[in-house]
Parts: C-alpha cells; sequence; structure tokens
C-alpha cells in the first residue's frame, strides 16, 4: 500500500515535470497568440537550446550563464529567420499547411543536430549543486525550483507585454483578426517575425533549464513538441496562465497514473486527458475563446 | 538513297559493337562482383548512437578486408540501410537489401525488428548476424541467425551469479519496456531462485524519451530492495540514475551494457558512482587489437570511438567474411561456414558457433567493472 511519503513524491515529481511542460507550452503560446499557428517545432527549438548551452558549457568551458545568454539569442535568431523563410514562403497556403511546414522546420532541425553533434545526450551541471531539498520524506531536486521561477517570471513578463505596451497589443490583434489589424497600421509579418523569435528564444531557455534534469539529444524534441501541445490543450489554447495550469495538470496525471497504476500508463492517461478535454471542454481549463 | 543505306549500315555496326562491348564490360563485371553484405542499423532515431558507430565499424572491417584482397579474390561491399530503430522500417530495409540488393548476408542492431523479418531470412537463405543482445532473437531457433555481440542472456546470467556472489537476497530491476528490457527482466527472473535471491520489484517505462522516472523509482523503493538493476538505453540510465540520486536511494546500482558508455558519467556525474556495470571487454587494459583499432578509427573518422558497438560491427563483418569464403555467394553455404566457426578471435572476445550454439561470446567474456571517481576499475 502507498503511504504518505510515496504520495508527497509523487506530487512532487509531478511538480517537476509538470513545471517543464509549462515552460514548453508558453513558447507555444506566444507563437499562437500572435499568429494563431501552432509551430511544431517548438521541441526541436528546446532540444537545441539545451545542446547548444550544454555544449557551449562543458565541452568549451563557458560559464553556464554566459553559454545560455548566448544559446537564447542564437536560437531566437533561427526561430525568426525560418519564421521568415519558411512560414512567410507558404504565405499563400492554409493554417495546415503552414504548421506542416513547421513540423518540417523541425525535422530539418534535428538532422542539424544529428550531423552536427552527433546523437549523444548532452547535460548540464545542476545550476544550483545536486544536493536536494527535503520536503518531509520526499524530495525536489533544486533545478526544478529554477523551472519553476523562470515559468512564473515568463508568465508574468508576457501577461504583462500583452497587457500593457503596444506591441503586445499588436500581437494580440493579429491572432484575432489579421485584416483589421493592418487596417489599423500593425505589420502583421513583423509581428509574427517577432513572436516567433520570441517563442524559440523562450523554448531554448526552457532546454537550457532542464538540460541539468534531463539528458539533451538530437531526438527528444518530438516529445517535448507533445507535452507542450497537450498542457496548451489542456490549459486552453492560447492562454498564458493556462499553459502554465495545463503543463502542472499533465506533470501530475503522468507522476501518479505512473506511481500508482504502472508505466504503461503514464503515457496513456494523459493522452485520455486530452481527448476528454477536447470533447467536453475544448476551449481548455482557462481557455476564453472557443 | 545510298547514303541512307551506309547511315544504316554504319550505325547497325556501331551499334553492334557498343552492344559488344557492353556484354563483355558486364561479364568481366560479373566474374568480380564484390560479395554484398547488408546493414539494417538504427543510425537515426533514439538508438543512433548505437547505429552511426556500427557503420564505422562495418566500413573499417570493409576496407580492411578489401585491403587485404578481398574474400577468395573478390571485394566485399557493405549496403547500409537506416531503420531509425523502428521494426516496421526494419522490415522493408532488410526486404529492400534481400530483394533488390541480392545481399549475400546482413547485420543488423534492431531486435523487434529482425524477429520480424527472421522468416524472410531463412525463405531467401539469408544468414544474419545480428549485433542484438536481446534474448529473444536466438530464442527464434532460426538457422540463418547468429549472434555476433554479448548476448543479454549471457550478460544476465552473469549478473544473477554476481548477485549471488555478493550476498543479495532482495534484487528489483527498472528496466525498459521492449525487447531488450523485457528479455532481460525475465531471464532474471529466471536465475533468481537457483541464485539464492528473489525480484521483489520490477519496473518497465516505455522508450520514448521519459523525462522522469521518480514515481517508478519511488514505488520500487517502497519494496526495500538490496539490489537496483538498471536495464536501459543511454539516455533512461541517466534519467534513472539521477532521478536515484535525487530520491537518496542508495542501493548498490547494476546497469546494463549502455551503463559503460562514455556519456553517463559525463552527464550523470557522481550519481553514477560506485554502480557496477558489464562489458565485453576490460576497460582497465586495452589489449593491443584495441588500440590498433582505435588508431584505425581516428585516422578514417578523426575521433575516437564513441563506444564498442563499432568493434562489435567490426567483428560481425569479419565473421561474415570468413563464412563467405568458397560460398560463392549462395546463403545456404554461408550460413553452413558459419556454424563451422569455433574459437574466432575478435576485438570482443572469442566467437564460436556451431548447429545448436548460436550466442557466439561465451559467458566467460563479460566483465564487470564498477565506478569509481567517474572512472571504470575492474571489480573486484
Amino acid at each position: 500500500m502507498m503511504g504518505f511519503s510515496e504520495l508527497l513524491q509523487f506530487a512532487l515529481s509531478g511538480l517537476t515535470v509538470g513545471s517543464i511542460y509549462a515552460l514548453i507550452a508558453l513558447g507555444f503560446a506566444v507563437m499562437l497568440n500572435a499568429t494563431a499557428l501552432l509551430n511544431f517545432a517548438q521541441g526541436q527549438f528546446v532540444m537545441l537550446g539545451g545542446v547548444m548551452a550544454a555544449i557551449l558549457a562543458t565541452q568549451h568551458g563557458w560559464l553556464v550563464t554566459a553559454a545560455i545568454i548566448v544559446t537564447v539569442a542564437i536560437v531566437a535568431g533561427i526561430s525568426g529567420i525560418c519564421e521568415r523563410v519558411f512560414v512567410v514562403g507558404a504565405r499563400r497556403a492554409d493554417r495546415i499547411t503552414k504548421e506542416l511546414v513547421t513540423l518540417g522546420v523541425g525535422i530539418m532541425i534535428e538532422s542539424v543536430v544529428l550531423l552536427a553533434w552527433g546523437a549523444d545526450a548532452f547535460s548540464l551541471p545542476y545550476f544550483s549543486g545536486t544536493a536536494s531539498i527535503a520536503i518531509g520524506p520526499a524530495t525536489l531536486p533544486t533545478q526544478a525550483l529554477w523551472i519553476m521561477g523562470v515559468s512564473a517570471i515568463a508568465m508574468i513578463a508576457l501577461m504583462s507585454f500583452y497587457r500593457f505596451t503596444i506591441h503586445g497589443q499588436a500581437m494580440l490583434a493579429c491572432a484575432m483578426n489579421r485584416e483589421a489589424a493592418e487596417l489599423m497600421g500593425i505589420r502583421p509579418g513583423s509581428v509574427a517575425t517577432l513572436s516567433f523569435i520570441f517563442g524559440g528564444g523562450l523554448g531554448a531557455l526552457g532546454g537550457a533549464l532542464i538540460a541539468p534534469l534531463v539528458p539533451m539529444s538530437f531526438s527528444v524534441g518530438l516529445t517535448m513538441s507533445i507535452k507542450g501541445f497537450a498542457a496548451l490543450v489542456v490549459g486552453g489554447l492560447g492562454s498564458i496562465p493556462g499553459a502554465i495550469v495545463g503543463g502542472l495538470v499533465i506533470g501530475m496525471v503522468e507522476s501518479f497514473s505512473a506511481g500508482l497504476l504502472s508505466s504503461v500508463f503514464k503515457e496513456i492517461v494523459p493522452m485520455l486527458l486530452i481527448i476528454v478535454m477536447l470533447l467536453v471542454r475544448p476551449r481548455g481549463l482557462l481557455g476564453g475563446k472557443a | 538513297m545510298r547514303l541512307d543505306i551506309s547511315a544504316g549500315l554504319q550505325s547497325g555496326l556501331v551499334r553492334g559493337a557498343l552492344l559488344a562491348g557492353a556484354m563483355a564490360l558486364s561479364i568481366s563485371a560479373h566474374a568480380q562482383a564484390p560479395y554484398k553484405i547488408g546493414a539494417v542499423l538504427c543510425s537515426s532515431g533514439p538508438f543512433a548512437s548505437v547505429g552511426l558507430e556500427e557503420i564505422n565499424g562495418a566500413q573499417l572491417a570493409e576496407q580492411d578486408i578489401n585491403a587485404a584482397g578481398g574474400v577468395d579474390g573478390r571485394k566485399i561491399q557493405m549496403v547500409f540501410e537506416d531503420d531509425q530503430g523502428r521494426a516496421d522500417l526494419s522490415v522493408t530495409r532488410a526486404n529492400k537489401l534481400m530483394d533488390q540488393d541480392k545481399v549475400s548476408a546482413m547485420i543488423a542492431c534492431f531486435g523487434a525488428g529482425a524477429t520480424a523479418y527472421a522468416g524472410s531470412l531463412q525463405k531467401n537463405k539469408v544468414p544474419l548476424f545480428a549485433m542484438i543482445a536481446s534474448a529473444s532473437i536466438t530464442g527464434l531457433n532460426n538457422p540463418y541467425i547468429f549472434r555476433a555481440l554479448m548476448g543479454d542472456p549471457t550478460v544476465v546470467v552473469g549478473l544473477a551469479e554476481l548477485l549471488k556472489k555478493q550476498g543479495k537476497k532482495r534484487a528489483s530491476i527498472v528496466y525498459q519496456g521492449d525487447t531488450y528490457g523485457t528479455g532481460a527482466m525475465q531471464v532474471l527472473k529466471d536465475n533468481a531462485k537457483k541464485n539464492g535471491f528473489e525480484v521483489v520489484a520490477a519496473e518497465s517505462f516505455p522508450v520514448q524519451a521519459n523525462l522522469d522516472l521518480t514515481p517508478q523509482l519511488t514505488r520500487m523503493r517502497s519494496a526495500n530492495p538490496d539490489a537496483v538493476v538498471i536495464w536501459a538505453g543511454v539516455p533512461q540510465t541517466i534519467v534513472a540514475l539521477k532521478n536515484m540520486q535525487q530520491l537518496g536511494f542508495k542501493t548498490q546500482i547494476y546497469g546494463g551494457v549502455p551503463m559503460s558508455t562514455g556519456q553517463v558519467p559525463a552527464a550523470a556525474g557522481d550519481a553514477v558512482e560506485g554502480a557496477i556495470t558489464p562489458d565485453a571487454i576490460d576497460r582497465t587494459q586495452p589489449n593491443p587489437a584495441h588500440l590498433a583499432y582505435n588508431v584505425k578509427y581516428r585516422k578514417a573518422f578523426g575521433k575516437d570511438p564513441a563506444n564498442t558497438y563499432g568493434m562489435a560491427a567490426y567483428d560481425a563483418v569479419r565473421l561474415i567474411a570468413e563464412a563467405l569464403k568458397g560460398s560463392n555467394g549462395d546463403g545456404a553455404k554461408v550460413m553452413a561456414n558459419g556454424e563451422k566457426i569455433r574459437n574466432y578471435q575478435g576485438l570482443m572476445g572469442t566467437y564460436s558457433y556451431s548447429r545448436k550454439e548460436r550466442e557466439g561470446l561465451g559467458s566467460s567474456s563479460v566483465v564487470w567493472h564498477q565506478y569509481k571517481g567517474g572512472k571504470l576499475e575492474l571489480l573486484k
């Protein structure tokens, strides 16, 4: 029988993994809010961020902070360029086609990483030491606090950006009605590129923060995309707090189903949750518009 | 008119000459045709670190064999296919090698795939030297399948004996839910009783990238084991080690071969300290043959081998070259020759096969190491 200490550990594990999913979902949400597109290369941006930061820090001896800043800048740039070249290139196509284009961009990034750095798993040292925090009989890795802290800051920053800045308002306007926004003098093209730069950078930051917990190799991107997307659906497409809540819910459900039932259910239960969510409440937990 | 006739005659002559020339070329090409060896390797996907290394090893073997004059005066030619670590692609790639490329023998690295096309091997009479560790592949009793890697049954039987030697009574295993992991778990359970321990917890997880195994490990810890076996690929092994460290789960750890690769201490740090891992070679005293291989490898690829899978592929291709002698490319003869290989000294150990013996490497070739200060030391 499961005791209190096990249940508490499941909750803390769920919190750790959930905050990872939340951070990935945030990047998704930023792009979705400006372009009404799901960027399926988002997981690969996360992977690229993790791999690149780990290589700069562990193989080239960079300070971890410097490695992360440079990585985020580079990946944000790559993401912006991808939007300019591939998504703009498909501007006459419908939404599904554009989303398939992002899927292709993701596969391309994977192949480039495989060619450039091989198939090894790369890892960063913990930012604050390997000792974990004891909470009663259970433990939480210090790295989880970094991930949660950054997710919270990113969430607040993004919400303020949308609420209080003209550029943020412009982004929301573009997603709501592109033509109307254009008539108001907003350039949807620039806004879309900006959102990809933000989203890509946020993904890379997430990857670097996760790298101490999860070894990053070229192939983890798809899993990251799926988890981030799942969090987005549960939380509500396009909602910034929804992305956080959705991530935490998926993380918790995974952890408890793996701990109480069996690992086999770890993948099944969250996917069931998504299907039920789409059927019963398609706008998600915190989604505003259906 | 005359012009036309003569033009026609000329072009006919030219065509005839060309045809004769082409036929001569094709005949001589046929006499010199290389022995083709197919390779279905997972050079992308989750097991790419294994597949890419195996391609390099196979290419080195191809170079060496051809530089020494080939087999029966004919060159050998590797034909590589990528199955991305997916069983369905494994089958189509293997069929392509058998049907279109008409290979005389094959190497492969993915157990679930090879199990699925095992029937075709027998039908097409193409022997497979499998660099597959999972128990099930030789359990098929297919005369066309030879194992060319230290097999899981061999390693896990060795592990069970080691647990007995170290006085362990309550073993537990966390394993990935594919043929590699479930095969090992079954052999461990089968060998528990005779070695005086019981398996008190067995936790599996899906093969796809898993970010966290703490729930499974928490449940495992509540069964109070005195030995933890981690049987998974490199990334999952790293996750499991880090999770155990995070949980403060301090029980003696035993790993599979992936835990011996250099990426693990690099990524897991002191989480792997004290863990005991198996290998086909003694890491502490590299023998001259391995050093020579490493020199060749660096010369060809400009870097050090990432793991020992390349050496396994090198051995597998050389074993096939042995079996190809005098076969004229006939797969049935290659198979019969393969069964006659005894005490072949390869890089990974001594291989012996017969009609019944399909494992190649014996249990005596399992070497146990322990991580001390981030380095592997021979276990005493």
